[in-house]
C-alpha cells in the first residue's frame, strides 16, 4: 500500500499545482467552465484519495473546501476577488495538510477551523433557497419509495417447469416455516444496462448462504414467445426465489436496489410454502431464450454452471455481495495515518510520444550498430569508406538520443514558478502591501534536477522583491503609481540556456545607499569607482544587507550572497538592471541540464582539460606587446584596450612554476568572463576541440578543489577536468570570496 | 476457479491513486486489469483491447470525458451495450446516482471501497 | 543455537582475512571486504593542488576515483619502473572509493585480531603490527588514509 501511498502524495502536489493554476486563472478574471471544474476535481480528488487511506483531516477539510466549489460550479456565487482569496487561503491550508499527512508538520488547528468557516460562509453566501430546492427537485425523482407492482404469477402453467438451482447443501425441509419468498421480473432496460437476471439471483443466493440455507429457484417461462418471434433483448422471463427464513427483507431489498427501477419485484413472508421443488434437470439456459446477444448467450451457456459449482466454495464463503456494496461508504480498513516513512521515491511523469520517440532512436542505433559491425568485417576501400559514414550517423544519433533523453527529464517550470505565487502572496499579507505575481513561460521545460533547485533561490528573490523592491502603498500612490504593486516572474529559453527573470514595478535599486553600505561594511574602498552594474552586484556580496530596518522577512539571517552561490553552482549567472522609480529587473541565465555541458577542450601542462564554453567570450593569439607585467609578477594584457588580467592556466593551478612574459609571445589565450562580467584572459598550451562533456562530480571520492568544478570523461576513457571559470577570474581580479580562499590555502598548503 | 482468471476488467479514473489501489485490488483478486485515464482515454482504451474487457469501473468526475460520458458512450456501441459498467465514485448524490442510472449504468460503488466490496459489485455484474 | 557454536562464532570473529601486499620491502594489509577490486596501473589525470601521494584522477566504469601512491604516502621511495605495481581499489566505511597503489600484491592471511601489537597512538594510518609466521605485516588504517583525501582532515 505504501507504494500507492506515495502516488497518491504525488498526485497531491500535482492536483495542488493544478488548483493553484485554476485559482490564478479565476483571479485573472478567467471564468471558464473548465477552469472551475479543473479546480473541483483537483480537490475532489485529493479528497477522495485521502478518504481511501484515511487521512481524516485531510478528507475533512478537503470535503468543506469541495462544497464550496461546488457552489462556485454550479453558479450558485460568482469567483469574485473575495472568493478567490478565501479559495487560495484554503488551498494553502489544504497543501500543509497534505504536507502533515505526509509527516511534515502538524497544522495549526485554528488556522484549518478559519479557513474552514471561511469556505462555509461563502457557501452560505449562495442562493441557499435555490440550492435547497434544486436538492429536494432531486429527490422526489427519485423512487425512493418503490412500490413493486405485483406479478401475475402463475405456478403451473403449460409450458411452466419449476427450474431449482439445487444448491446441494441445507436440508430442503427446513425452509419451510417463514421463508422469504421474493419474485422479480426484469424489464428490457435492465439487461440494457449491462445487468442480467443472473447477477440477482447471486446475490439472492449470498443471502441465503449468509442465512444458513439456500435458495430455491423457479422461472416463470410463460410468457416466452416461439423461438422464431423471439425478438433478442426483450425480456420475457420472471423468477420466484425462495429464501431461507433467517434471510432478511433488507439484505433481499439491496439487492433490488440499485435495479428498482428496472425490475419489478416483491417480497413476502409466506408461512406455507407449497412450492414443491422438482427433481428436473437444470434446464439449459439457452432454452429459455435468455433476451441477450447472441454473444452474451454463449456467455451465459458457461455462467450458468458456475453459478452452480461456485454456489459450494466462493460463493458460501463470500460475504453477502450487495449489502457490503451498499456499506461500502465506510472507510477502507487500515486507514493510514500521518505516515511517509520510507524517503520519497523520485519518479517523473513523462508524455508517451517521446518514450516512443526515445524508443525509436534507440531501434535506429540497434540497426545502425549492426551495419558498422558488419562493415568492420570488410578490408576493402569502399567498406572503410562506408564504415565512416556509419559511424558519422551513429554520432548524429547518439546525439539525437541525448536530446531525447533530455526531453524525458525535462519539466516545465511551471510547478516552481507556482509555488512563488504562496511565497508572494504570504510575503505581502506580512509587509501589509497589496502584490500580484504575474506568471509568464510557465511552460518553459528544463532538466528536473534544476527545476527542483530553483526553488530556494527564487524564494529568497521573490521575498526580496516583496519586501526591498516594491514600496509602501502609499510610497505608490505619492509617486503616481498604482497601489497594487507587480512582480512578473518568467522564463524562457535562449540560446540553449534558460533564461528566468524576477521584474517588480518597484522604486528601483538605490546606487547611493548601496553604495554607502558597501563601504560602511567594507566591501569597497570609498574611492571606488563602479559602473551600475558592479555597484548593484555588490547586493549579492556576503554580509551586505540595505534595509534600514530589518524586516521580520528578510532578517532571517540569509543574504543575497546565499542565491548569487546558488545559482552560480547550477552553472548560472545573475544579472541586475534597475531603473530609478520604474523597478528592478533580476535573470537568471542558466543551463537546461546539470548533467550535461557543451565544453571546449583545451590542454595546459600536459592535460587536458574543459572549460564551460558558455564562459568563453573569444579565443585569440596574444602579442608580446600587449602584455604588462606588474610589479607582484602578475601580468595583464590589453585586448582592443580593455585591461585584463592574465592568467597561465598551468600556473595558475599549480601544475608548473610561474612562466616568464616573455613565453607569453603568440600563446593562445582564452577570454573568459564570470557571472559578474569580470573578464580575464587564460593562457592555454592549445585549443583541441568543442565537445558535449558528462559532468561526474569529484567530490564523493575527493574534496573540491580551486579551479575546478568537476570532472568529466573522455572519449578514450581518460579523466579531464572541468574548469570554475568564475573562481579563476575571481582569484586572478582577487575579489576571491572567503570560502575558496580557504580552499585554496586549504589545499595549497 | 477459474472464473476470475483471465477476466479483463478496465477501470478509467483520473486519478492515479485511485488506478493504483483498483490495480492493486484486482489484480490480487486474479483479474486482468487495464486502465484508462480519462473517458475518451477509458472508450479508446476498449476499443482497442483484445480480449475486450469483460466489465468496466468508471469515475464519475474526469477532465475530457466524465463518466456519464462514458456510459453513454458504451451503451452506444453496438458490441459493448451490454457490457456491465460500474460507477465508482466519491458523490452520494442521489442526483448523480439517479444520472448514472439513467445513463445505464450497472452498478454503483461508493469510494473509498474495500477490496472485498469492488470484487463483490464485479462478481455481481459479471458472474 | 547450541553454547558450541556460539563460542566458535566469537572465535571467528577475531579472524580477519586481509589482503597483503608490499611497499618497498615493508608488507602492508587491509581487510579483503573492503577490496572491490585489483586492476593494473594507468595514466592517471593530474589533480591541481594535490597533496604528493595522490597520482591523480582514474575513471573506473564511469565513475571518477583518486589513485593514492602508498609508497609516497608512507615516506618509501616509489618504484616506478615496476611493472608489477597495481592499483587495489578499496571503498572505506564511509563510502569513499579510492585506489592504492602498491609495489605488488603477495598473497591472503587470516589474521587474528588478538595477536595484533598496537604501535602508535590513535589517528595514524598504521593501525599495528601482527607476526605472521616470520614475516612482520603492517595493518594499515584504511579510514585514515582515506579520510585526508575527501578533506575532513586538512592534508600535510
Amino acid at each position: 500500500m505504501d507504494d500507492i501511498l506515495q502516488i497518491f502524495f504525488q498526485e497531491c502536489d500535482e492536483q495542488l499545482q493544478e488548483l493553484e493554476r485554476g485559482l490564478s486563472a479565476l483571479s485573472d478574471g478567467e471564468s471558464e467552465h473548465e477552469t472551475v471544474n479543473a479546480v473541483f476535481r483537483a480537490v475532489h480528488s485529493i479528497k477522495g484519495g485521502a478518504a481511501s487511506f484515511g487521512l481524516e483531516n485531510l478528507v475533512r477539510f478537503s470535503h468543506v473546501f469541495e462544497n464550496s466549489l461546488d457552489g462556485l460550479r454550479s453558479e450558485r456565487f460568482a469567483p469574485t476577488p473575495e472568493v478567490v482569496k478565501t479559495f487560495l487561503k484554503a488551498m494553502d491550508v489544504l497543501s500543509d495538510l497534505v504536507s502533515e499527512a505526509r509527516g511534515g508538520n502538524t497544522v495549526d488547528p485554528a488556522r484549518v477551523a478559519e479557513s474552514q468557516a471561511e469556505l462555509a460562509a461563502i457557501s452560505d453566501s449562495g442562493d441557499q433557497s435555490a440550492a435547497s430546492s434544486a436538492l429536494a427537485a432531486t429527490e422526489a425523482a427519485i423512487p425512493q419509495d418503490f412500490t413493486p407492482i405485483p406479478m401475475d404469477f402463475e405456478p403451473i402453467s403449460a409450458d411452466f417447469e419449476p427450474v431449482p438451482v439445487d444448491l446441494d447443501f441445507g436440508e430442503l425441509a427446513a425452509l419451510a416455516p417463514a421463508a422469504l419468498i421474493v419474485t422479480f421480473r426484469p424489464h428490457d432496460a435492465l439487461y440494457e444496462r449491462g445487468d442480467d437476471a443472473r447477477n440477482i439471483l447471486i446475490g439472492l443466493t449470498d443471502i441465503a448462504t449468509e442465512a444458513g440455507g439456500q435458495i430455491e429457484v423457479t422461472c416463470d417461462r410463460s410468457a416466452l414467445p416461439p423461438l422464431a418471434d423471439l425478438i433478442p433483448g426483450k425480456s420475457y422471463l420472471s423468477w420466484r426465489v425462495v429464501l431461507p427464513a433467517d434471510a432478511s427483507e433488507d439484505s433481499a431489498n439491496a439487492v433490488f436496489d440499485w435495479v428498482s427501477d428496472t425490475c419489478d419485484f416483491t417480497l413476502t413472508r409466506d408461512e406455507a410454502d407449497d412450492t414443491t421443488p422438482a427433481d428436473s434437470a437444470l434446464e439449459h439456459p439457452l432454452d429459455q431464450a435468455e433476451p441477450e446477444t447472441t454473444d452474451s448467450l454463449t456467455e451465459m451457456d458457461l455462467a450458468e454452471p458456475h453459478l452452480h459449482d461456485d454456489a459450494v466454495a466462493p460463493l458460501a464463503s463470500a460475504t453477502p455481495l450487495v449489502p457490503s456494496i451498499a456499506a461500502a461508504a465506510q472507510p477502507a480498513a487500515g486507514g493510514v495515518h500521518a505516515a511517509a516513512r520510507k524517503p520519497e521515491q523520485a519518479s517523473i511523469r513523462v508524455d508517451l510520444h517521446r518514450i516512443d520517440n526515445l524508443m525509436d532512436l534507440v531501434g535506429e542505433l540497434v540497426i545502425a550498430q549492426a551495419a558498422i559491425e558488419s562493415l568492420s568485417r570488410r578490408t576493402d576501400a569502399s567498406g572503410q569508406h562506408e564504415l565512416v559514414q556509419s559511424i558519422s550517423s551513429m554520432q548524429s544519433l547518439t546525439r539525437d538520443i541525448q536530446d531525447a533523453v533530455m526531453a524525458v527529464r525535462a519539466q516545465p517550470v511551471r510547478s516552481v514558478f507556482q509555488r512563488m505565487q504562496r511565497v508572494v502572496r504570504e510575503a505581502s499579507s506580512m509587509t501589509n502591501k497589496n502584490i500580484v505575481l504575474l506568471l509568464e513561460g510557465e511552460d518553459t521545460e528544463v532538466d528536473r534536477t534544476l527545476v527542483e533547485k530553483l526553488t530556494d533561490p527564487l524564494t529568497h528573490m521573490l521575498r526580496n522583491a516583496v519586501d526591498h523592491g516594491i514600496e509602501s502603498e502609499e510610497a505608490r500612490i505619492a509617486a503616481g503609481k498604482p497601489a497594487e504593486g507587480h512582480i512578473v516572474l518568467s522564463a524562457e529559453h535562449r540560446s540553449g540556456r534558460i533564461l528566468i527573470t524576477i521584474k517588480d514595478d518597484g522604486a528601483g535599486i538605490n546606487r547611493q545607499r548601496v553604495f554607502d553600505t558597501a563601504v560602511k561594511r567594507g566591501i569597497i574602498p570609498p574611492d571606488a569607482s563602479l559602473t551600475d552594474e558592479e555597484v548593484y552586484n555588490l547586493i549579492f556580496m556576503p554580509g551586505f544587507s540595505t534595509a534600514a530596518t530589518v524586516s521580520n522577512l528578510s532578517g532571517r539571517g540569509v543574504g543575497m550572497d546565499v542565491v548569487k552561490q546558488a545559482i552560480q553552482s547550477l552553472g548560472g549567472r545573475i544579472t541586475i538592471s534597475s531603473v530609478p522609480g520604474k523597478g528592478t529587473t533580476f535573470g537568471f541565465s542558466l543551463p537546461l541540464t546539470l548533467a550535461i555541458l557543451d565544453g571546449m577542450l583545451i590542454a595546459a601542462a600536459g592535460s587536458t582539460m574543459v572549460l564551460p564554453i558558455s564562459a568563453v567570450i573569444e579565443t585569440m593569439i596574444v602579442n608580446q606587446r600587449d602584455i604588462y607585467a606588474l610589479p607582484d609578477g602578475s601580468n595583464v594584457v590589453s585586448i582592443r584596450g580593455d585591461c585584463m588580467p592574465l592568467i597561465p592556466l598551468a600556473t595558475a593551478l599549480k601544475l608548473s612554476s610561474a612562466s616568464s612574459p616573455e613565453s607569453f609571445h603568440n600563446a593562445v589565450i582564452l577570454v573568459v568572463e564570470n557571472e559578474a562580467g569580470a573578464r580575464a584572459a587564460l593562457v592555454v598550451d592549445e585549443i583541441r576541440d568543442q565537445t558535449q562533456v558528462v559532468i561526474k562530480s569529484m567530490e564523493s571520492n575527493y574534496r573540491p578543489i580551486f579551479g575546478v568544478s568537476a570532472a568529466t570523461i573522455l572519449g578514450d576513457g581518460s579523466v579531464s577536468l572541468i574548469l570554475d571559470v568564475s573562481a579563476l577570474v575571481a582569484s586572478a581580479i582577487g575579489q576571491i570570496d572567503t570560502k575558496s580562499a580557504n580552499i585554496r590555502a586549504g589545499l595549497a598548503a | 476457479m477459474t472464473e476470475k482468471q483471465n477476466l479483463r476488467v478496465l477501470t478509467i479514473d483520473d486519478s492515479r491513486t485511485m488506478q493504483g489501489m483498483l490495480r492493486k485490488a484486482l489484480e490480487e483478486a486474479g483479474y486482468d486489469v487495464i486502465q484508462g485515464a480519462d473517458g475518451v482515454e477509458g472508450i479508446e482504451v476498449l476499443e482497442s483491447a483484445d480480449p475486450p474487457p469483460k466489465v468496466i469501473i468508471t469515475d464519475i468526475n474526469m477532465p475530457r470525458m466524465d463518466g456519464f460520458g462514458v456510459i453513454e458512450t458504451v451503451r452506444k456501441m453496438s458490441q459493448f451495450k451490454h457490457l456491465p459498467v460500474i460507477v465508482l465514485t466519491t458523490e452520494s448524490d442521489p442526483e448523480k446516482k439517479a444520472k448514472a442510472r439513467a445513463a445505464g449504468a450497472t452498478g454503483w460503488i461508493i469510494k473509498p471501497f474495500s477490496s472485498d466490496s469492488l470484487i463483490a459489485a464485479i462478481r455481481r455484474v459479471t458472474a | 543455537m547450541t553454547e558450541q557454536t556460539a563460542v566458535a562464532e566469537v572465535a571467528d570473529d577475531m579472524i580477519v582475512k586481509m589482503i597483503v601486499f608490499a611497499i618497498g620491502v615493508q608488507e602492508y594489509c587491509i581487510p579483503i571486504l573492503s577490496v572491490r577490486e585489483i586492476r593494473g596501473f594507468e595514466k592517471t589525470t593530474t589533480l591541481p593542488f594535490a597533496p604528493p601521494y595522490v597520482c591523480g584522477a582514474i575513471n573506473l566504469r564511469g565513475i571518477i576515483l583518486t589513485v593514492i601512491d602508498l609508497a609516497i604516502y608512507l615516506n618509501v621511495p616509489p618504484q616506478t619502473d615496476n611493472p608489477r605495481r597495481v592499483v587495489v581499489i578499496v571503498e572505506s566505511k564511509e563510502g569513499v572509493v579510492c585506489g592504492l597503489l602498491v609495489d605488488r600484491v603477495i598473497d591472503m592471511a587470516d589474521i587474528n585480531m588478538n595477536d595484533v601489537q598496537a604501535v602508535s597512538e590513535e589517528g595514524s594510518c598504521l593501525g599495528g603490527l601482527v607476526l605472521v609466521g616470520d614475516r612482520m605485516i603492517g595493518i594499515l588504517r584504511l579510514e585514515t588514509v582515506v579520510g585526508q583525501l575527501v578533506g575532513d582532515t586538512v592534508s600535510e
